[in-house]
Order: structure tokens, then C-alpha cells, then sequence
């Protein structure tokens, strides 16, 4: 059973779909969401994050349908998520910061310290523990949002646009934590980064206009690109191939 | 003279108490008492010996920043163990990052099974123990993962390196050959 | 005679040297997690092998930088974080919230000079500028404490088990800890308005504003009702007429107020479980 599994997925916005029947599923690996701007990618995360309530359809969260009060809870401490905007607290640091996500996400007190470091030691900031978070650089800042995230250790870990402000650096770095946390957990990577999804992603979906164009392997995707169509990369001659075909039947 | 006298008679409880104090003593005090056993046990689940150093020193590092946080409840060994296993399961995963790798267990976190017949422990039934031996190799890594250690099936795929589908067709192959064996 | 089984001595041995069958090991191991004789066996029995040597090495890297000790996680910090983690909680709304205190307060100390009492007034006799406001703090409180529109982190809240009524909750009842006593002395001090016509309008207007918040926004909800508490308290001393809510508890009027919206919010608890649809795609 993948741990994501959405059936008609609809949302709506002012009598806008943003979103419309989607269906799709995410098991365990690394999941880059790809899409032009506007093609509803936040508003999907939004909805995975238990955010958002779906206007129709059904979403499953590691198992549970999410009707329920009860099931909703236990499926957000199982969660990670890491927002386009991140907000943060400036006077926190660090580690107050990601413990106060720790409590957020009811992780056992007894395991809320080790938890916490652990958390902080995976992005590489263990020697910024204790710096508040506005002395820090976005680079920086992205992390502690990572941090946040990966907290309570979730079995679904959503990040949107987690590349955004880190240098060429700090993205390698991120990608092998990426491959990393994609070992055994279900991480769904929302991104315009076309290169991270090639370099860090088990598999590839691509959405346009809140409806699914493409899933597969990134291989599969670079293997759909033509020649003659611009790009530089070949996975972003195969995304805009990919895209341009199905802009054409629509 | 009087400190290091209080410190070998105080229980594991007591020395974790004096250690949310900062007290140094007694937390050498902890390390002598548990750095053996923990390191054999850890030794026996990765052959690799930098992983298992590393592991070690994580494991009681997080003793010395998180006493405060044992919950006074159960063994303090029982408590320490959960920390190490925990920990060598991250190392496991900062080793093996790349995603290919997820198929067939690595080679060194396959014990072999020795030709030891040493004087029989009895904590298991003869018949069960014999059952045991019969198991092959990856279905007592398995069992040992899940039941003598206690990680859940996602841990134990991380640990073994397998994917986790496996590890719990590996369970319940292992189970079903015991329960043959046993009746 | 002790009925304690331990390790034969062979076995703990042949465990030191790592030369034991999985099986036996798995008992030993099962064994060493519960004894403290067998562990302080073992760790005699495996001088000079290479285990002995790891627990050696680790030692003296440790001896080398022990890191700063952690704080344990109690529940008294998990309030503190989460309280800080309250919008409401930076310096400036503290201090804003504080100041309209201290000024409701002087007012009531000088009342004679102040705008609405002429001599003779029912104001001028009974008023307290505190009672006035104090209702009012309280639901400025809770406004501040929760939501998209003030709290940057509220997307990751949202998605969080705790984050929804339960930390809106959580954190109301600390605004409530906070405002209460305060007004309570103040009350005492000036000798300006009995300090229980604080209480019971202080909670009924705060459960309102949270049933009010479960249909609309929270920060609407907040001002829908100041403004309703204002407009009804201080219209009546506009036409010199003692106001209604101001002049004694009214039990008859604020216990249903708190029950009924209590009532409301638990019955419509999901509405708080999801954001509010305010980001575009
Ligand atoms: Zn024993």
C-alpha cells in the first residue's frame, strides 16, 4: 500500500479548480513533483500537509482516509512538512525552533532532546544549535526548515521548493540527505529545479493545470525528451517535450 | 576519594540522576559499566568497526546531553540500548545513501553461523533452539532485528538493508519454519 | 540456594571473542539487557579484544569534548516554547497590551478629570476604566495568540497533530492566566469596580470570540465582538443611563453566553483541524 494515494483529488479556490481529479500515488523513495507555475504544485502539498481539505475525492495518508479527528491527528505525527513560504520565529534558535515542532508533533518527551539534535546534526547546522534564527543566512534558514521537518523522524515528508536559496554547495549536500531520507520513507519533493529532481528523485510526476501529465522514472522522462526541443539538460529537454505534448491535445 | 566511592555503589539510576547534574564521574562510572556490552552487541549487527566506534560514541554522547530525559522507567541498559540501536540504524543510513544499493542484504551485515557448540544456554526450549540453528542466515538477521532488538520493520529494512516488503515476508517465513519445527 | 541463572563462564567468553552461534548469542544478549553480574562479567572476560579496544578508544575521544548538557524536556518548557511560539508574545504586543493596562488604570485613579465623568454621573460614582478594557485585552489576547494572518509558522502548525483548537486552547488559557490576576489587583488597588465584574464578561466574550472564530476568522471574530462589548457598554452612558453590563455581574446574561459558546466551539472543532483558504496555487 503506498503511503500517498489520492483518488479524483479536487480543490477549488473562488469557484477556480486549482485542482481537478487528480489520481496518483507516492510509496517509499524520492518524488519530484514538477510543474510550470500555477499548475497547482503548493496547492497539492498544501493538501498532502493536511493543510487544506480536498473540496472532493479521497486523499490516504499512510493508510487512513483522514475522516476522522482521531485518524487526521495520528497521520499529522507521522508527517513532515516544509512549506513554500517557510515563517520563523527570528528571536528562536535553532534548537528551540525545531523542539518547538518537536512539541508541535507530540514527539514522546523523553526523546524530544535526542530527537531534536538528531534533527539539527542530519542538516549539517550542529554548530549553529544554539545561534537565533535571524542571525542566519536563507541558505541556512531552508535547513532549520528541514530540520523542522524531518523532527519527528515522519514516514511522509513533504518539502516545497527546498532548494531555494541554497548555493550549488548546499544543494549537493541536500540531495544526498534527500537519497538518504528517501531510503525508507515516502519524501515528495515539490520543486522548478528541474536538475535536483534528475540528480535525487526515484521517480518523477509532472502536473499541469491541476490534472497529471507524466509519472515515471527520471530515466523515462529524459527518454520522452526530442532533440530538437530547447533546453539544457536532457531531463529538461524531456519536461518541456513532455509538457508541450500534452498542452497540444488539451 | 568519598565521590568515587559513592559513584561504584550508586544503581544505573542514581548515576543518571548525577549526570543531569554534569557530574563526570559518574557518567565514566555508566560508560565502564555499559560500553562493553553495548559494543559487542553492536558489533554482532555490523561488521564495519568505524560504524560501530561512531555508533558508540553517538550512543553516549546523547546519554550525557539527554539524562534528564530517561524516564525513570525499566532498565537503564533496556534504555541505553534503544539509543544505540537507534543510532546505528542512522549511520547505516548515512553509509548507504545511494538508492541502488536497496536489494539484496551487503554482504557484512550477514553473521555466519559458527560451528560454536558451546554449553547451551537455557533460555530457549532445545527443540526451538535447534529450529533456530536450521533458520538460514537472512531470516535470523530478521528475526534478530525485529524480535530480540525490537525495531520495527522499517528500522530492521534500513539495518539489513533490504526493502521493507522483505523484511516482513522474511518474518513471517521465519515464523512459519519455528512453528513447523515446533510442532 | 539463589535461583538466578547467569552466563556459564565459557559462553560469556566465547561471546567476548565474538565465537558464539547467532542462537546462544541471542540468549546471551537477552540475558546481559537484564543482569548487571553478567555485564560486569562480560566486560572482564573481553580485555584485550578488539571490542575492548573500540570502548577504549571512544572513551578517550569523549574524555577529549563532552558537549553542554541539555536541559531535560519537561512539560514547563513545552509550555514555554509554546507560549513563545505565540504571535502575541513578541515585545511589542506585550508591551502594547500592558501599556493600555497601566492607562486604564490611571484613568480610574484620576476619574474625576477624566472625559466621561461628570460629577453626579452614574460613571463618575461606580465607573472603572479596567473593567472596561479588561474583557477587551483578553480577546485581543487569543486574537494575537492563533492564526494564518499573524503567525508565520502557521502553515507547519496547521499540519502539525497539537497545531489547531488544541494550541489555540492551550494558549488562550495563558492569555486568560495572564489577564485575569492582573485585573483582579489593579481592580483592588484603584477600588474602582468590584473585581468579579471583570470576571464573568472577560470569559463570556472570550468563549464568543472562539465560537465566533469557528465560523469566521479569527481576528474578525475578535473585533466583531470588542466592538458589540464597547458599543453596549458605552452607548448607555452616553444618554446618562446606568449601562446594563457594567453595573453588576449579570450571571443571567454571561453564564449562558459561556456555556452556549463553549458548547460551539467543541461542535464545530474541525473547523480549526483545517486552515483557511487564504493562498492562491
Ligand atoms: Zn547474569
Amino acid at each position: 500500500m503506498p503511503q500517498v494515494d489520492m483518488q479524483g483529488l479536487t480543490f477549488g479556490y473562488r469557484g477556480r479548480p486549482v485542482i481537478e481529479g487528480l489520481t496518483l500515488s507516492f510509496g517509499t523513495g524520492v518524488h519530484g513533483l514538477l510543474g510550470p507555475n500555477g499548475a497547482g504544485k503548493t496547492t497539492l502539498m498544501r493538501m498532502l500537509a493536511t493543510v487544506n481539505r480536498p473540496s472532493s475525492g479521497t486523499l490516504t495518508v499512510l493508510g487512513d482516509p483522514l475522516r476522522s479527528e482521531h485518524g487526521l491527528r495520528s497521520v499529522r505525527r507521522r508527517l513532515g512538512y516544509l512549506p513554500q513560504t517557510f515563517g520563523f520565529y527570528p528571536r528562536f534558535t535553532v534548537r528551540e525552533f525545531v523542539e518547538y515542532f518537536a512539541w508541535l508533533k507530540e514527539v514522546p518527551r523523553e526523546l524530544v532532546n535526542s530527537d531534536v539534535d538528531r534533527a539539527i546534526e542530519r542538516v549539517g547546522l550542529g554548530d549553529r544549535a544554539d545561534d537565533r534564527l535571524k542571525t542566519l543566512s536563507g541558505g541556512m534558514l531552508r535547513r532549520v526548515g528541514i530540520a523542522q521537518a524531518i523532527v519527528n523522524d515522519p514516514e511522509v515528508l513533504l518539502l516545497d521548493e527546498p532548494t531555494a536559496g541554497l548555493d550549488p554547495e548546499q544543494r549537493m549536500d541536500f540531495r544526498v540527505l534527500l537519497r538518504d531520507l528517501g531510503q525508507d520513507n515516502c519524501v515528495i519533493v515539490s520543486t522548478h529545479l528541474i536538475e535536483d529532481v534528475a540528480a535525487a528523485c526515484t521517480a518523477v510526476t509532472l502536473i499541469d493545470r491541476g490534472r497529471r501529465v507524466f509519472q515515471g522514472t527520471p530515466d523515462q522522462l529524459i527518454a520522452a525528451g526530442d532533440t530538437d526541443v530547447g533546453g539544457d539538460t536532457p531531463v529538461e529537454r524531456g519536461y518541456t517535450t513532455v509538457l508541450r505534448a500534452y498542452r497540444a491535445t488539451t | 576519594m568519598r565521590d568515587r566511592h559513592d559513584v561504584t555503589k550508586a544503581d544505573d539510576a542514581g548515576l543518571l540522576r548525577r549526570i543531569v547534574r554534569g557530574d563526570r564521574l559518574a557518567f565514566d562510572e555508566l560508560y565502564r559499566r555499559h560500553a562493553t556490552w553495548i559494543t559487542l552487541r553492536l558489533r554482532r549487527r555490523a561488521r564495519d568497526e568505524d560504524l560501530v566506534t561512531e555508533t558508540l560514541q553517538d550512543t553516549f554522547l546523547t546519554v550525557w546531553r539527554s539524562a534528564g530525559s530517561y524516564a525513570g522507567r525499566g532498565e537503564v541498559a533496556g534504555w541505553l540500548w534503544t539509543i544505540a540501536s537507534s543510532r546505528l540504524i542512522d549511520g547505516v543510513r548515512r553509509r548507504s545513501r545511494s538508492v541502488e544499493s536497496v536489494g539484496e542484504p551487503d554482504e557484512y551485515l550477514l553473521t555466519t553461523p559458527s560451528a560454536e557448540d558451546e554449553a547451551m544456554v537455557p533460555l530457549y526450549d532445545a527443540r526451538l533452539a535447534a529450529a533456530l540453528k536450521g533458520l538460514a542466515p537472512e531470516l535470523r538477521d530478521v528475526l534478530q532485528a525485529t524480535v530480540l532488538d525490537g525495531l520495527t520493520s522499517r528500522e530492521a529494512a534500513v539495518l539489513l538493508g533490504i526493502p521493507e516488503g522483505t523484511v516482513k515476508t522474511r518474518v513471517r517465513r521465519a515464523r512459519g519454519t519455528l512453528r513447523e519445527a515446533m510442532s | 540456594m539463589s535461583r538466578q541463572w547467569h552466563v556459564p563462564a565459557p559462553t560469556l567468553v566465547a561471546y567476548a571473542v565474538e565465537d558464539l552461534s547467532d542462537v546462544d548469542s541471542w540468549s546471551v544478549e537477552a540475558h546481559l539487557v537484564a543482569c548487571a553480574d553478567c555485564r560486569a562479567a562480560l566486560t572482564r572476560a573481553s580485555a584485550g579484544t578488539p571490542a575492548a579496544a573500540t570502548v577504549g578508544l571512544v572513551h578517550e575521544r569523549m574524555a577529549l569534548d563532552l558537549p553542554a548538557q541539555r536541559a531535560p524536556a519537561s512539560r514547563l518548557r513545552q509550555f514555554f516554547l509554546l507560549l513563545r511560539g505565540a504571535p502575541g508574545a513578541r515585545a511589542s504586543w506585550l508591551l502594547a497590551l500592558g501599556l493600555v493596562l497601566v492607562a486604564a488604570t490611571a484613568l480610574d485613579a484620576t476619574i474625576a478629570t477624566a472625559g466621561l465623568a461628570d460629577r453626579g454621573t452614574w460613571w463618575f460614582d461606580h465607573g472603572s476604566y479596567v473593567v472596561l478594557v479588561a474583557p477587551l485585552l483578553q480577546i485581543a489576547g487569543v486574537a494575537l495568540s492563533y492564526g494564518p494572518w499573524i503567525d508565520p509558522c502557521h502553515e507547519m502548525t496547521g499540519s502539525s497533530p497539537l497545531g489547531g483548537l488544541r494550541l489555540l486552547l492551550i494558549r488562550t488559557a495563558l492569555v486568560l492566566a495572564a489577564v485575569v490576576p492582573a485585573t483582579l489587583l489593579l481592580g483592588m488597588v484603584t477600588g474602582r469596580g468590584t473585581p468579579v465584574l471583570t470576571l464573568l464578561p472577560g470569559l463570556g466574550l472570550t468563549t464568543l470570540t472562539l465560537a465566533l472564530g469557528s465560523v469566521v476568522q479569527l481576528r474578525h471574530a475578535a473585533l466583531a465582538v470588542g466592538g458589540a462589548w464597547l458599543a453596549v457598554s458605552v452607548a448607555p452612558l452616553l444618554v446618562d443611563s446606568v449601562p446594563y453590563l457594567l453595573a453588576s455581574p449579570r450571571p443571567a446574561v454571561w453564564v449562558p453566553v459561556i456555556v452556549l459558546s463553549s458548547a460551539t466551539v467543541l461542535l464545530r472543532r474541525r473547523s480549526f483541524t483545517y486552515a483557511p483558504q487564504l493562498v492562491r496555487s
